[in-house]
Formats: structure tokens, sequence, C-alpha cells
């Protein structure tokens, strides 16, 4: 009993470690442009479709299997770097003068679901139906026993991991010069603007992060999970509650959340298999419930 | 958040209604039509409804089809009323997967209320809509669009696991062979199914537009301008949106159910996020009002066609480029691209 609790909370670590890392990209996209990008989830999978891919290139040309940690975040970056500036300039940067406010809330939304919808259906052109294994990339760092369940050191590298994401994050945000503009324009982007802020290029940069942040998620969690046309839509949905639980715009807040979300799901999978899928909006409804913003958000002022 | 804004009972009944009175008189004078165009636009409605009518005579293979596009265009229709809250669902597969198989539960114990079922179909997604609306009408904005996303999710996924009662992946045979009490053969069906699926669109249609020139319709154009000043003339805007999202529900759960009849299976896709992608499609290329969603419809379908002979495998990628199309040129969608076009012409003139 003591064993499973204990191998399942490991689980969930692990899970919620990547989750951390696809919703604090998602979190990060909407405090810097206000825009939900439903799209968010198509960047988790072309991230995880490129690692599967570049492990198999990887063995087919007899390079060194360990070369693909680092691949993994070069090729997230990459898919960040092509991806979301062409997205955020193209698609998306008409709509901020949208005019009135409300209104734009709706067409934002709608305009990242089509980004999501061209994306998905792209995936299946790009590379097919049929799933992507790179499970070999698991094992080549050996394996630790704890409580008497093997766990691959790989997935337990991911926990400290994306504990250092955080803290870069958190330190570019405070102590760069770019990190602070960018909170800036998060908090007001016309004032920033007066201020010598250039708001555009933060608006993109932030999109690019946030891009590269969930490839990342999907980069890194390839190995463990069976690649297929359809994680994305899940992962969207299973982030956004990540972001909700947390109040949106919080970055230590998702950390927690994803953590919270992660060991929970992996418990109901142990102890309530009934319950697996549902856990996470489970527990983003009770939350928002008593605290409609978010365990961590700030009540907005509303204006009349 | 909204907080429950709801006039207390000491309020009068007079006081209540005369300030809802004024809620319909303040909000959004643009909508109001000339009284010429009027007749004009009822004139075109009865000769497009006459047109329709005569279509399964004009082309009796595609009788099917046409009643695909009234199902979809009415469920649309629910996507589309929320629309003119200022507000999006990407979770409507729900109502519309659950009016579908409430008549695939619902025919084989009572198979002699044929074409009645379709309203059991259409009360089950109000139902739905009802219990859910409890908690999604608290939200706006990216909320609303996500939790809806998020119910028709699980939803899905129950379905898949519950293989008892819904068949799991393999879905359910939907056995709606006849009017009340009489069975029909295939064909003489469709072509029933056709005209009742009309008359519905007529009066549900009606009914909907006396509800959107109601002081409670009004206040739906006014929750998304400034929610917070209907809610100051004593007017709860979750009540409001409310009353809306259980009449969305219910069109979406007819929708689905005539769906269902005409297709005679349902699947768990049908609760799928792609079937909500359908919905919002239809809703957004339609525009507001009670004809663009039909109108929306009419066109997915033709589209479908187009991409079913020319390029099957990138579908989806055609529907978000026509998204992206629609809001970025014609934000009213196609119904309303007169007026688009008209606004766009008078800025031209000024320039």
């Amino acid at each position: 009993m003591l064993d499973q609790l204990v191998s399942a909370t490991i689980d969930g670590l692990t899970s919620g470690a990547t989750l951390f890392l696809v919703a604090v990209g998602l979190s990060l996209i909407f405090g810097v442009l206000r825009v939900l990008n439903v799209a968010h989830g198509s960047f988790y999978a072309i991230g995880a479709f490129m690692a599967a891919v570049v492990w198999s290139l990887l063995g087919a040309a007899g390079l060194p299997s360990l070369l693909i940690y680092p691949g993994l975040v070069v090729i997230a970056i990459a898919v960040g770097i092509v991806i979301g500036p062409i997205i955020e300039r193209c698609l998306l940067h008409w709509s901020f003068s949208v005019e009135p406010q409300s209104r734009r809330e709706v067409i934002q939304l709608l305009a990242t679901y089509a980004i999501f919808l061209i994306l998905e259906d792209g995936q299946k052109l790009v590379f097919g139906t049929q799933p992507y294994y790179s499970g070999g990339a698991l094992g080549l760092l050996g394996t630790t026993r704890i409580a008497g369940i093997l766990h691959t050191n790989y997935q337990l590298l991911l926990i400290p991991l994306s504990g250092i994401v955080l803290l870069l994050l958190r330190l570019f945000l405070s102590k760069t010069r770019s990190g602070r503009c960018l909170i800036a324009v998060a908090e007001d982007a016309e004032v920033s603007a007066t201020m010598g802020v250039r708001v555009t290029r933060m608006q993109t940069f932030s999109f690019t992060l946030g891009a590269v942040l969930a490839a990342l998620g999907g980069a890194l969690a390839s190995p463990a999970i069976g690649v297929t046309i359809g994680i994305g839509a899940d992962m969207v949905v299973l982030s956004f509650a990540v972001v909700a639980i947390a109040g949106l715009g919080q970055i230590e807040g998702t950390a927690v959340a994803s953590i919270l979300i992660g060991v929970a799901h992996s418990l109901t999978v142990f102890f309530l298999p009934i319950l697996d899928t549902v856990s996470p909006y489970l527990i983003m409804l009770l939350v928002l419930l008593v605290r409609p913003m978010g365990l961590f958000g700030m009540q907005r002022q509303r204006s009349i | 958040m909204a907080a429950e804004g709801s006039p207390t009972e000491a309020e009068s009944h007079h006081e209540h209604s005369s300030m809802r009175n004024a809620l319909a008189e303040t909000a959004s004078p643009r909508q109001a039509p000339m009284r010429a165009t009027g007749k004009l636009r009822v004139s075109a409605l009865v000769t497009i409804l006459a047109f329709c009518a005569a279509l399964p005579f004009i082309s009796p293979p595609d009788t099917f089809e046409f009643t695909i596009v009234l199902a979809v265009g009415l469920a649309g229709l629910g996507v589309a009323l929320l629309l003119e809250a200022g507000l999006i669902s990407f979770g409507h597969a729900l109502f519309y997967g659950m009016g579908g198989y409430t008549v695939a539960a619902l025919a084989p114990v009572f198979p002699r209320f044929g074409i009645l079922l379709l309203l059991f179909g259409g009360g089950v997604g109000a139902i739905v809509a009802a219990i859910a609306g409890l908690f999604i009408v608290r939200y706006r904005g990216v909320f609303f669009a996500m939790l809806n996303l998020a119910i028709s999710m699980v939803a899905y996924s129950v379905l898949l696991k519950s293989y008892a009662i819904s068949g799991g992946s393999d879905g359910m045979v939907v056995q709606v062979q006849g009017l009340v009490g009489q069975a029909l053969g295939p064909g003489a069906f469709g072509r029933a199914l056709f005209y009742v699926c009309l008359g519905s669109v007529i009066v549900l249609g009606v009914l909907l537009q006396c509800y959107r020139r109601s002081p409670a319709g009004w206040g739906l154009g006014a929750i998304e301008d400034r929610e917070i000043r209907i809610e100051y003339l004593g007017v709860s805007a979750n009540r409001l949106l409310l009353q809306a999202y259980v009449i969305s529900g219910f069109l979406g759960g007819f929708g689905g159910a005539v769906a269902a009849s005409a297709v005679g299976h349902v699947a768990p896709d049908d609760f799928f996020w792609t079937t909500s992608t359908v919905l919002v499609v239809v809703a957004v290329l339609g525009g507001r009002g009670v004809v663009g969603p039909f109108l929306g419809a009419a066109l997915y379908e033709l589209l479908s066609i187009a991409a079913a002979r020319y390029l099957s495998n990138s579908w989806e990628i055609l529907l978000g480029a026509v998204i992206l199309l629609v809001i970025r040129f014609a934000r009213e969608g196609f119904a309303g691209l007169p007026d688009t076009w008209r606004a766009a012409s008078l800025q031209w003139r000024r320039q």
C-alpha cells in the first residue's frame, strides 16, 4: 500500500513535470498577450513528434544514442522558434487591435482554435497516423529502485529539470531587462509602450517562449508516451485545467497546480481507475467553485 | 466574476418589467431593422423556405444531406445564440451527442413514439445544459469556452468507458423508423424526417426570433457590451445566460437527435471536439441571427462535399483556414456580409 503510494506519487511528479512546462508556456502567453492559445497543445504534440523522429534518425545514422538528450532541447527550441513567430506575426497579431474588447476575446479564441485545427491536420499530413515510439531513450540513463519499484532515471531527472526551468524563468523575469519589460507589458501594454518598451517585439518574444516551453514539454515527454495524433487536443485541455487552477498568469502557482494535477491523476490511476481521465477536471471544478480566479489568481477590477 | 445580482423579492413586478423594457430599448439599436427591408426580408425568407420544401423533389437522392444540413444548422443555431452574448462554446458536441444517444436509447423502449423522440433528444439536451449551465454560466470568455470543451471531453471519455450502456466505441444503432405510431419504409421515412425537420426549423426559428426580440434576448447583446450595466438595471446576467444556455442545449440536442435518426447510428465521435468544431464553424460561417447558421450549415456541407473530392486528408486545415478568413474579413459571417460590405464601402467613401 505504502509502496504503491510512493510510486504513484513519483509517477505523478514526473508527469506533473512535463505538464508544468506546457502549462507555464500557456500561462506566459496569456499573461502577456491576453490570448488563450488553444493551439498550445499542438506545439506540445509537434515537439513530441519531432523528438520521436529525431530518435529514429539517430538510430538510422548510427550516431551515439546519448545525443538524444541535448537533441531534445535543441528540437524544442527549433520548433518554437520556427512556429512561434510565424503564427504570432501572421495569424494572431492583427487581432490585438480588434474593437470592442469584448468582441476581441471571442475572435482571438476562434483564431487560435483555427490554428489548432490547421496544426492538428498538418501533423497528420507530415507524420502520418501511425504512433511513434522512442521508448529506447528512456532506459539509457539506467534505473533506480524506489520502494520496490523500478523507475527510469530519465523520468526521475525530469522533476529537477522542470524545477531548473522554473528557476531560470523566474530569474529571467525578475533580473533581466527584457524579463522586466515582459512583466511590464503583461501589466499594461499601453503604459509600457509610452515608457519605450517595444510591445510588439515583447509579444512575439513571449509567444515564441511559450511555444518553446510547450515543445520542450512534448519532446521530454515523448520517450515515455506513445506519440499519436490527438495528444495535442488532450494536452491543451489538461494544461488549461492546470492554468485555471493556478490562476491565469501565475508562474509559481502553475508549478503547484501541475504537481497537484499530476499526483492526483496518478493516484486515481492506482487507486480509483474509474476516475482516471476525469480527476483533473474534477479538481478544476472544485477549485473554480471555491475560487473562480484560481488558487493564486487575483480578482480583476470590473469597469462600468 | 459576476456576483448574483438578481432582483430582490421586495421589488415590485411592474418596476422589474419596466427596467427590462428600458434594457431592451437601450441595448444595441444597430440591430433594429428598417420596416421596408423587414418586409423584403420576410418575403425572401418565404421564398427560400418554399425552395427548401421543394428540394426533396428537385433532387430526391440528396434528401439525407438536406436533413443533415438542417440538423447541423439547428445545433449551430445554439452556438450562434451564445455568440450573441459574446461567448463561444468549444464543447457543444456534448448536447449534440446527448440528443443522438437519447434517441438511440429510447427508440427500442418506445417504438411507437417515432418522430416524437426528437423532442426527447432536445429535452435531454436542455436538461444537461441546465445542470452544466449552473456552473458554466458563471464564467465568461476563455473560461466559458474551455470549460465547455473540458466537459465535453469528459463526457466523451466516460462514454468510451461505459461499454455496457453506450456500446463504447461501436456506438449504437438508432431505430427510429416512422411517424408517431406508424412505421414507414426507408425512403418515405427519409422524406418524412426532412419535412418534420423543416417544420421544426420554422417553428423553432420563429420562437427563437421572438426570444431574441424579448428583453431577455436583448440582454444577451448587453452582456457582450457591458455586463455590469445590466446588473445595475436589476437583471441577473447569469440568469439571462442560463436561459440562453438551456435553449442552446435544447437546439443542440434536437439537432443531434435529427441527425442520429437520419444516419441511423450514433458513435462517440458525436461527443468529440471535432463535432464541436463543426458547430463552431457553422455558427461563425453563418453569422448571428436565426437564418445565419442554416446558411453556414449549407456552406459547410458544400465545402465538405468539395473537400471529399479534392482534399480528403486536409479537411480540418481547410476548416481552420475558413474560420481565419471569416473572422478576419467577414466578422459577421455570411448572413452579415451585406452589412459588412455596407460598412466597408461607407468607410472607403469617407476616405
